[in-house]
């Protein structure tokens, strides 16, 4: 039997900012091609103009849930928080980048109109209802982070680190479309919401496939969330990456990753068969994620390749809460607001740190050695690093603290106290580098060169960003309900 | 499950297996590459195949999908290969080694 193709009813306000993002960054594009040299940095502006415009229609299409694109789209609560997230995440990237752009000579318009693909990608991974819409959006955002991460042309570094970004993404995008034919295979259909209805009656071999399929499916998103079996391409792509672009790698592809797969394994939750079995994989992706993350860590002398490491020991911690929803119905909300607020930490605190590696990064040069004495010549950058550092060990009043403290006890209230205990002793651990970070800036002497030579100024943009992300970052901690009150 | 399936499905594992393979073994970037190429393609055989058996259009649709993102995936892999030739002279990856830690 084929199924008559119906043209679904589109409203013009729940598409809008997918379409206004797309229109945007293609125009910003445009302009570049027509502006006169001097004129294009207006692209950067500009492109944190449409972040703006894209956060307004956002608000105004998840004003009512709807299921755009005959229900390929999903605009519910969930989507609406990992949308802002990522908003606030593209927003803060666009605002730590003019220095660095301006000082490696890259593209203004090429790289600001390849953020915001990005970040449609991202939005669009976040909404995404359906197995298709999901794929693209994820090669959406993996083509522009490609190209982002190789935009350096003249940076041997950055090409190569292009180079294995690209091979190990395009792999497990294979590993991704085979799991996709395979689930598609076991229920006939496409549709997340399909998926799950069908599921309950799937036979034995039905079942089998859809096990292929998720084994599949998890093993692609475990390479681009970097989680431990599949993380290694992680540390030289992030430090090879133009800085930028590595504090927009590490937050918002994971925050769109992870709210992609949350849709897929809520479709596959419900499923008895599933629950039992999918539990043990979870849990030992992310005891490894967290043990070799932090682990590894200690050891690194650049801070892009710690800040890696610390977030493939990130995203163990954030799949917890992931397991914690695929098999413990009760706790579902729970774990799902320790999710939301934890992507929310994750990000600004990386974006912090981040933004302060670029504001006193020199050309290449991001050894934490470079960091001593940062304290005496410039206190303020320190306090932000410090704060930075001090929120990914997990202290309170801050929103690292908070984040944990919602996924430890969602897993504790979900019988899995052994996990909490490993987490805990693995946040334990991860003091060691963090708060040698903060040492090597207030105990040690700057170095004669770092002393003598006038470090270039901040700049009001990046200055802005770094101040939003402390006072977030302290104010979501002592206020979390101003987060998860949003919606 | 008919025997063209099996075929078909055994087929396609076959050739995905092949594409795995071939992608830790070589060393040459457009081997793997075309490796990864490989992949899609038995993914693409397998759509048609789950497609015909459930008669509907999804997955033959899907699979102009996947030709396209392959195509994309293409284009930007030989831009950074050729980017990577032009600074050393060789798209072998075991020499980039300047990223480590």
């Amino acid at each position: 039997m084929m199924s008559q193709p119906t043209v679904p009813q589109l409203f013009w306000v729940e598409v809008a900012p997918f379409v206004v993002l797309c229109i945007w960054a293609l125009a910003i594009i445009l302009a570049d091609l027509f502006l006169p040299a001097e004129r294009r940095r207006v692209a950067l502006p500009l492109g944190f103009l449409g972040v703006v415009l894209i956060a307004y229609l956002s608000i105004q299409a998840f004003e009512i849930p709807g299921n755009p694109f005959g229900g390929m789209l999903t605009l519910d609560t969930f989507a609406f928080f990992c949308i802002v997230v990522i908003l606030v995440g593209g927003g803060l990237t666009i605002l730590i980048s003019p220095r660095y752009v301006q000082r490696e000579h890259i593209p203004h318009g090429e790289y600001t109109a390849l953020l915001l693909f990005a970040m449609l990608g991202m939005i669009l991974l976040a909404v995404s209802n359906e197995l298709i819409t999901l794929l693209l959006s994820l090669e959406i955002l993996s083509l522009s982070l490609y190209i982002l991460t190789g935009i350096e042309r003249h940076n041997p570094r950055s090409s190569e680190a292009a180079l294995k970004y690209f091979l190990l993404g395009a792999f497990s995008t294979a590993f991704l479309i085979m799991g996709i034919a395979f689930l598609y295979g076991a229920t006939g259909s496409t549709f997340l919401v399909t998926i799950a209805e069908r599921l309950p009656a799937a036979g034995q071999q039905s079942a089998l496939w859809v096990f292929v399929g998720f084994g599949l499916i998890l093993a692609g998103f475990c390479f681009k969330l970097a989680l431990a079996p599949l993380h290694m391409w992680a540390p030289d792509v992030y430090e090879g990456a133009p800085t930028p672009i590595t504090a927009f790698i590490a937050t918002g592809s994971k925050v769109a990753g992870f709210a992609a797969l949350w849709h897929v394994v809520m479709s596959l939750a419900d499923w008895q068969a599933m629950t039992q079995n999918t539990f043990y994989v979870l849990w030992i992706i992310a005891v490894f994620s967290m043990v070799i993350g932090n682990f590894a860590a200690i050891v690194q002398k650049n801070i892009k390749r710690l800040l890696a490491y610390s977030s493939i020991a990130h995203s163990g911690y954030i799949l917890i809460t992931i397991l914690v929803i695929a098999s413990v119905p009760a706790v579902r909300t729970n774990a799902t607001q320790a999710l939301l607020y934890y992507l929310m930490a994750y990000m600004l605190m990386n974006l912090l740190a981040f933004g302060v590696a670029i504001a006193c990064g020199r050309k290449g040069d991001s050894n934490i050695e470079h960091y001593a004495g940062l304290a005496r010549t410039s206190p303020l950058l320190a306090a932000a690093m410090a704060l930075a550092m001090l929120s990914l060990t997990g202290v309170p009043p801050t929103v690292g603290f908070v984040g944990k403290f919602y996924i430890f006890s969602a897993a504790i209230q979900a019988g899995y106290l052994e996990l909490a205990i490993i987490g805990l002793l693995a946040s334990v651990v991860s003091a060691v580098y963090y708060l040698r970070v903060i040492v090597v800036m207030y105990m040690h002497e700057p170095s004669r060169e770092a002393a003598e030579t006038a470090r270039e100024p901040v700049g009001a943009a990046n200055s802005l960003a770094l101040l939003v992300s402390s006072v977030m970052i302290i104010l979501l901690g002592i206020f979390p309900f101003w987060f998860l009150g949003l919606k | 499950m008919t025997s063209y399936m099996i075929n078909n499905l055994v087929l396609s594992l076959a050739i995905f297996s092949i594409g795995i393979i071939g992608f830790l073994v070589k060393r040459n970037a457009i081997a793997i590459l075309m490796a990864i190429e490989l992949m899609l393609n038995a993914a693409n055989l397998a759509f048609v195949t789950f497609a015909y058996s459930f008669a509907s259009v999804d997955g033959t649709i899907l699979v102009l999908f996947v030709i396209t993102v392959a195509t994309a995936e293409a284009a930007v892999g030989l831009a950074i290969f050729i980017r990577i030739y032009r600074s050393r002279g060789t798209i072998d990856v075991d020499k980039m080694t300047t990223l480590h830690g």
